[in-house]
C-alpha cells in the first residue's frame, strides 16, 4: 500500500499514474462497493457501480480538484451513482419483474454446513469484543434498534453508538476475512 | 425538497455533522431500511480516509485487473486545443481552473512587497510561514518579502480572503484591512473587505478585530462574524449557529437549511456575483433547504423555480424573483 498525501494522491490520478490509481481502488472500493450493494441488493451491479464510478474518474481525471479528499470524491461519487442506478431501475422495472419471477428459483444460497461454519467464527468473534461494544452491536444486529434507540436505552450520545457500530465492524470483518 | 430521505442525506450529515436537520433526516433514513445503517458505518469511515476493511464478498484483485482492463480501453485524452471547446456545461469550473492559472499576477517588485491579485477566479497560496490564503475573485494582497522571518504582516487592499494560519506564538500574524486590524495566533477565519466595511468571520481559534488607531476591539471565536462599517466606529457582531454560506466562496457550495427567500437572495448574489431582487414581498416566508455545489446559476434558478414553485427571471446581471 503506498502512502500517500491527498495532493500527490490527485497529483498521480492526474496524470493517469497506475500505480496511484491501484492504491486508492484497493484502499477504497471495497467500502464502495459494500455501500453499491446494500443500497441496490445486487453483487453485480454493486461491482458495475464501483467500476463505474473509478472509469469516470479516469475518464475526467484532469478535473479532479486537488483541494478536496479524494475519499470525498469518492464518496460523492458512489452516493450519485446509487440514487442514478435506482432511477434506471425504477425505470425498467415494468420490463424486469417477469424476468426476476423465474430467475429467483436459481440456487445460490450456501450450503448448510459453510453457513453454520460461518455462523460459529462469528460468534467466537462477537465474543471477543468489549463488552458495552457487543452489547450495542447486539442491540443493533439481533434487537434491531435503530442507532438513536440505542444512545437513548444505554443513556449514551448517538455518536458513541456510531463508534462502537463501527469498532466492532471492524474486529469481526477482519476475522471473518482471516478464517476465509 | 422534503420528500423522504435518500442515501444523499449521508453526505449531507458528513459535510456539516452539527446540522440538527440533518441529524434528525439522517436518523429517519437508517430506520427505512436495515442495510442503510451499514452504508453510513462504511461511508463515515471512508469520509475520514480510514475505510473500514473489506467485507468478504468484494473480490479486490480481481475487480481490479477488471479496472485495469478497461482503463487501457479508454482513448487517451484529446489534445488541449479541442478539449477547451467541449469545456461547457458541467465543467465550466474546470475552465475556471484554467483561467486562475492565468489570470493570476504575482507582481514581485519593485521594492520589498509582494503582491498577488486575482481577477475572475479564486486562488490559493502557502506563505513561507506555512500558512495558507485562498484568494476570491477580485481581491488583491499583499505582503513584505520578509513575511515569516521578522513578522507575519499581510495586507488584504481589497476583496475576500480565507486564512489558514500555521500556530506560531512568538509571531502574530496580522492582517491589515482598510481602517480594521486583524490579529491571530494560528487559526483559520475568512476576512472581507468590501465597500461597505470589513467582515471578519472565524472558522476555529480565537482572532482579534480593531478599529486601526484605537482600543475599540473585539475578540471572536468560531461561528462569529464580525462587521465594522465603512466610516463607523462600532463593531457589531453575529453568532452563526448553522452553516451560513459565508465560506460558500472557497468551499463552491451553497447550504440551505430551511433559510428565508432574502438569505437565499443575498447568498446567490455574494456567490454569483449578480444582483437579486425579490419583487413579491409575499414570498420574503418561502424557505428554501437544498444544497448546490458547484452549479451554474441557471440550474440553481430552475430547482428553486421548481421547488419553491415561484417565478425567476435571469438577464444579464440581473436576477428578478415574482
Amino acid at each position: 500500500m503506498l502512502h500517500l498525501s491527498n495532493e500527490e494522491i490527485v497529483k498521480g490520478i492526474r496524470n493517469r499514474s497506475k500505480e496511484v490509481f491501484e492504491a486508492v481502488f484497493k484502499q477504497f472500493a471495497p467500502s464502495m462497493y459494500n455501500i453499491a450493494y446494500r443500497y441496490v441488493k445486487d453483487e453485480d451491479d454493486a461491482n458495475d457501480m464501483v467500476q463505474d464510478v473509478f472509469l469516470n474518474l479516469w475518464k475526467g481525471a484532469e478535473n479532479l480538484d486537488e483541494r478536496a479528499p479524494v475519499n470525498h470524491y469518492l464518496a460523492r461519487a458512489t452516493v450519485n451513482t446509487c440514487l442514478n442506478r435506482i432511477k434506471k431501475e425504477q425505470r425498467k422495472e415494468g420490463y424486469v419483474k417477469e424476468q426476476l419471477v423465474t430467475a429467483s428459483h436459481a440456487d445460490n444460497t450456501p450450503s448448510q454446513l459453510e453457513h453454520k461454519e460461518l455462523e460459529a467464527q462469528y460468534r467466537s468473534a462477537l465474543e471477543k469484543l468489549p463488552e458495552q461494544c457487543r452489547r450495542v452491536f447486539e442491540m443493533s444486529r439481533l434487537k434491531g434498534l435503530s442507532p438513536a434507540e440505542i444512545a437513548e436505552q444505554l443513556n449514551i450520545s448517538i455518536n458513541t453508538v456510531y463508534a462502537h457500530l463501527t469498532t466492532a465492524l471492524k474486529k469481526l470483518r477482519v476475522v471473518l476475512i482471516n478464517k476465509e | 425538497m422534503n420528500s423522504k430521505p435518500d442515501i444523499d442525506i449521508v453526505i449531507r450529515y458528513l459535510e456539516d455533522p452539527e446540522n440538527v436537520q440533518h441529524k434528525k433526516l439522517l436518523n429517519d433514513w437508517i430506520q427505512q431500511d436495515p442495510g442503510n445503517l451499514d452504508i453510513f458505518l462504511d461511508m463515515k469511515d471512508m469520509w475520514h480516509g480510514d475505510p473500514l476493511p473489506a467485507a468478504s464478498a468484494f473480490d479486490t484483485q480481481g475487480q481490479w485487473q477488471h479496472l485495469d482492463a478497461a482503463l487501457d480501453k479508454v482513448p487517451a485524452a484529446p489534445p488541449a486545443t479541442t478539449r477547451v471547446v467541449k469545456m461547457q456545461g458541467r465543467y465550466w469550473w474546470a475552465a475556471a481552473a484554467v483561467i486562475l492559472i492565468a489570470g493570476t499576477i504575482t507582481w514581485l517588485g519593485p521594492g520589498r512587497y509582494k503582491t498577488v491579485t486575482t481577477a475572475q477566479n479564486l486562488d490559493s497560496l502557502h506563505l513561507p510561514d506555512g500558512s495558507t490564503v485562498y484568494l476570491n475573485a477580485h481581491t488583491s494582497i499583499r505582503y513584505a518579502r520578509s513575511f515569516g522571518k521578522d513578522n507575519r504582516h499581510i495586507k488584504i487592499e481589497k476583496g475576500e480572503a480565507f486564512f489558514d494560519v500555521t500556530r506560531n506564538e512568538a509571531l502574530p500574524f496580522t492582517v491589515d484591512a482598510p481602517d480594521v486590524e486583524v490579529r491571530v495566533l494560528g487559526t483559520s477565519f475568512n476576512v472581507k473587505a468590501a465597500d461597505a466595511g470589513v467582515k471578519v468571520f472565524v472558522q476555529s481559534g480565537k482572532v482579534s478585530a480593531a478599529w486601526k488607531g484605537t482600543e475599540k476591539k473585539v475578540i471572536l471565536t468560531p461561528g462569529v462574524e464580525a462587521s465594522l462599517k465603512h466610516r463607523g466606529s462600532d463593531i457589531n457582531t453575529q453568532v452563526y449557529s448553522k452553516n451560513n454560506n459565508i465560506l460558500a466562496w472557497k468551499t463552491r457550495c451553497l447550504v440551505f437549511d430551511d433559510s428565508p427567500l432574502a438569505e437565499v437572495a443575498a447568498a446567490l448574489s455574494d456567490f454569483y456575483n449578480v444582483q437579486v431582487n425579490i419583487s413579491n414581498g409575499q414570498l420574503a416566508d418561502k424557505k428554501l433547504l437544498a444544497t448546490f455545489r458547484n452549479m451554474p446559476l441557471d440550474e440553481v434558478l430552475d430547482i428553486m423555480r421548481k421547488t419553491l414553485q415561484i417565478n425567476i427571471s435571469h438577464k444579464n446581471n440581473l436576477v428578478d424573483i415574482y
